[in-house]
């Protein structure tokens, strides 16, 4: 995944295990994004979402 | 601790020959204040979501020979800190806090079924290189979702000493204590094994990966699907917040409904004491000092509890099952246009029960600008204290009519009043995030901790917490002020007072020669010099609103004296002997309340929020400039506006 934010959002999201290269499960994206990082679960505001890029992985 | 056990405690403390300082840090919602309570015996919140474990709590309890004092310190994902809750729990855990002495010990609580993310913010405190211990907490919650935790394997890879808990259920804690007081003697973490700043973060997590690997034998994948399938319902934009509307309708129809026939008991209880004080006391100032003053002042606190007490009751309950953070989420949306983030909501909506504990809660908000934007406007939101104002005036100016059937007017006027200082506090936050506070809005980045049924025990505690300071705050404030107006109104006494009216003494009195002071200010809004008195009065705390036109129009005594209310309504002016309060002016003076700050406990929270001495004045004095010109001016246009109308005005 990608992330492409301003820093102190980037940080943040840093350090609860979202960054450039990690594998995050998405469990919802409907409204803003609910990801599963490593087994917890982070809700994301509309407009940070649109600064995430997620790849699939290959299986 | 019943008190034998506390008598023990103190005891074994005198017998103690050293001493330990422990801080107990973690992540959010790991919980480390529930092992903070098992360990020292002393009640706290368990949830940080909206800043409750606000600065840092601190407890004892007594060891073999040691006495060891534990701070329980702000939850924290990682040390460089972003909120004003992180930066208190680094700032103390090296020793940069003035008056707060630096820790020996170090404790670290990792939540077992969160290990690698706990992990992150663990690796970063081992790195500081002082005696520390990992206390792993919820050891049940792994091993209902089949995690194997390899706890020497663990221990191996971290370098420290690490100790199965499950604080819920107070497993290991002996062991832990164990563990802390023989930390200092132990070899220290290596700060060589280092691995950088924030930006390191791959680094830090392949780490990380590398002893979970290790240590953890087995883990259910799918293991929140209970949870996801909840969520994919209460997150969901329209199901969501519909769902979130009926939790607030339920909370406040509860509140009501279940806190009136409480309040009602008090109030019961403060009439009965004011009716045996005169009972047994001679008329005199004792007397009138201990009706009026003591019991009027205190007795019109005591009947806001139950309200407030519930208000924390639903808020804690929402917390701790989890809720509040999806709560947040939902709201995120709408928030957004108002220059605020989802997490103001929750102050905002606090702000029902008491901008106190509300303006409190901005403390999880990180980006200063935001922050201050919703203390700024939380007390906007009608609080319970304007709810006997209200109350008091509704009662006596709005007829008992229904409207199109269904809804009474007199409720419809209650509403109109919320929704007025509603609309008013989100309409002040764009402004405020457009002009003096301006900054790009943080997005929301939150976790969504499992759904968990919150114990009773603990709620009830930080139930009781809560009050003890409503209590030990607003409960002096009025105090105080109600024996000053007191004394303002009885003194000084005319000469012959068997003679004159209780008007006329009032008149006389140093409060009357406040009122006709200020009563060419209050006159535009159609108001007399007595209820001009009653506002300055207020002007400390709203409430006193209330048992200042009790003791005003009080025939002696009896502060509580039914029927204020038709006092009220059949008031005429001694000179023209026109009615001096009309339907209008009680309208008026209700968009009074619900704009101006009176409020002197919100005063100071508000100066301590936003960053105290001069600067945090400044902050306070704009609040409440800013509100008392919206006010003034509100009541003002109601006022004049409906005299030219034609809906007639007072004396």
């Amino acid at each position: 995944m990608g992330i492409h934010c301003a820093e102190p959002d980037a940080q943040r999201l840093r350090s609860l295990g979202v960054f450039e290269g990690a594998q995050v499960g998405v469990v919802d994206i409907r409204s803003g994004m609910v990801l599963d990082v490593r087994g917890s679960r982070l809700a994301l505001g509309w407009d940070v979402v649109g600064a995430i890029t997620v790849r699939l992985a290959r299986p | 601790m019943t008190s034998g056990g506390a008598e023990r405690a103190t005891r074994e403390s005198e017998r103690a020959t050293r001493s330990l300082r422990v801080a107990l840090v973690g992540n959010p919602n790991s919980g480390k204040s529930t092992l903070f309570n098992v360990l020292t015996g002393m009640k706290q919140r368990v949830a940080n979501f909206p800043g409750v474990t606000v600065e840092h709590a601190e407890g004892a309890y007594v060891y073999e020979d040691a006495r060891i004092t534990v701070l329980d310190l702000p939850g924290s994902y990682s040390v460089s800190a972003q909120s004003p809750d992180e930066a208190v729990a680094l700032d103390v855990i090296l020793g940069r806090k003035p008056g707060v002495l630096p820790a020996d010990v170090i404790v670290v609580v990792v939540d077992a079924a969160n290990l690698e993310r706990n992990l992150f913010f663990a690796s970063q405190i081992l790195e500081l290189g002082l005696p520390t211990v990992i206390a792993l907490n919820r050891m049940d919650k792994a091993d209902a979702e089949d995690t194997r935790i390899d706890v020497p394997e663990l221990i191996h890879g971290l370098g420290v000493v690490v100790i199965p808990v499950t604080a819920t259920r107070a497993r290991g804690i002996d062991r832990l204590r164990h563990a802390i007081s023989s930390a200092t003697s132990l070899p220290l973490p290596d700060p060589r094994a280092a691995l950088g700043d924030d930006s390191d973060v791959e680094r830090r997590y392949a780490w990380i990966d590398s002893v979970v690997e290790r240590s953890v034998v087995r883990r259910q994948r799918d293991r929140r699907s209970v949870t996801d399938r909840v969520d994919a319902v209460l997150l969901h934009s329209v199901w969501g917040l519909c769902v979130f509307i009926v939790v607030l309708l339920v909370v406040f129809q509860s509140m009501f409904t279940i806190a009136r026939p409480l309040a009602d008991g008090i109030q019961w209880l403060v009439t009965q004491a004011g009716a045996f004080t005169v009972n047994v006391l001679p008329a005199g100032d004792l007397r009138s000092l201990l009706t009026g003053g003591v019991l009027g002042g205190v007795g019109s606190v005591l009947v806001f509890l139950p309200q407030i007490a519930l208000l924390f009751f639903f808020i804690g309950l929402l917390e701790d099952s989890g809720y509040m953070a999806r709560a947040a989420f939902v709201m995120d949306r709408y928030m957004r246009p108002l220059g605020l983030q989802g997490r103001s909501f929750i102050p905002l909506v606090s702000g029902y029960a008491c901008a106190v504990p509300a303006i409190m809660a901005t403390r999880t908000i990180q980006q200063r600008e935001e922050r201050f934007a919703t203390i700024m406007v939380v007390p906007l939101i009608s609080c319970s204290a304007r709810l006997p104002v209200y109350t008091l005036l509704i009662a006596a100016f709005v007829p008992a009519v229904t409207v199109g059937g269904i809804f009474g007017l007199q409720s419809l006027t209650m509403l109109g009043m919320y929704a007025l200082g509603t609309v008013a506090a989100f309409v002040s936050a764009a402004i405020f995030r457009r002009t003096l506070l301006r900054s790009d809005t943080r997005a929301l980045i939150i976790e969504l901790p499992r759904y968990s049924m919150p114990s009773f025990r603990v709620l009830a505690a930080s139930v009781w917490q809560r009050i003890r300071i409503f209590l030990r705050l607003a409960g002096t404030v009025i105090f105080a002020i109600s024996l000053l107006l007191w004394a303002l109104a009885r003194y000084p006494q005319p000469d012959a007072p068997a003679n004159v009216t209780h008007e006329q003494q009032l008149s006389q009195s140093a409060l009357g020669h406040i009122g006709h002071a200020i009563e060419p200010i209050v006159r535009p809004l159609g108001y007399d010099w007595k209820l001009g008195v009653s506002m300055v009065a207020s002007f400390a705390a709203r409430e006193v609103f209330v048992s200042t036109m009790g003791t005003i129009y009080s025939a002696g005594d009896d502060v509580h004296a039914p029927g204020l209310a038709e006092r009220l309504r059949a008031e005429r002016s001694a000179k023209s002997g026109a009615l001096v309060y009309t339907p209008l002016i009680a309208v008026g003076l209700m968009t009074f309340y619900v704009f101006a700050l009176m409020c002197t406990s919100t005063i100071a929270i508000t100066v301590r929020e936003t960053g105290g001495g001069l600067r945090g004045g400044a902050w306070a004095a704009l609040q409440f400039v800013y509100m008392f010109v919206l006010a003034y001016a509100a009541a003002f246009v109601v006022y004049r506006g409906g005299l030219l109308l034609g809906l007639g005005g007072g004396a």
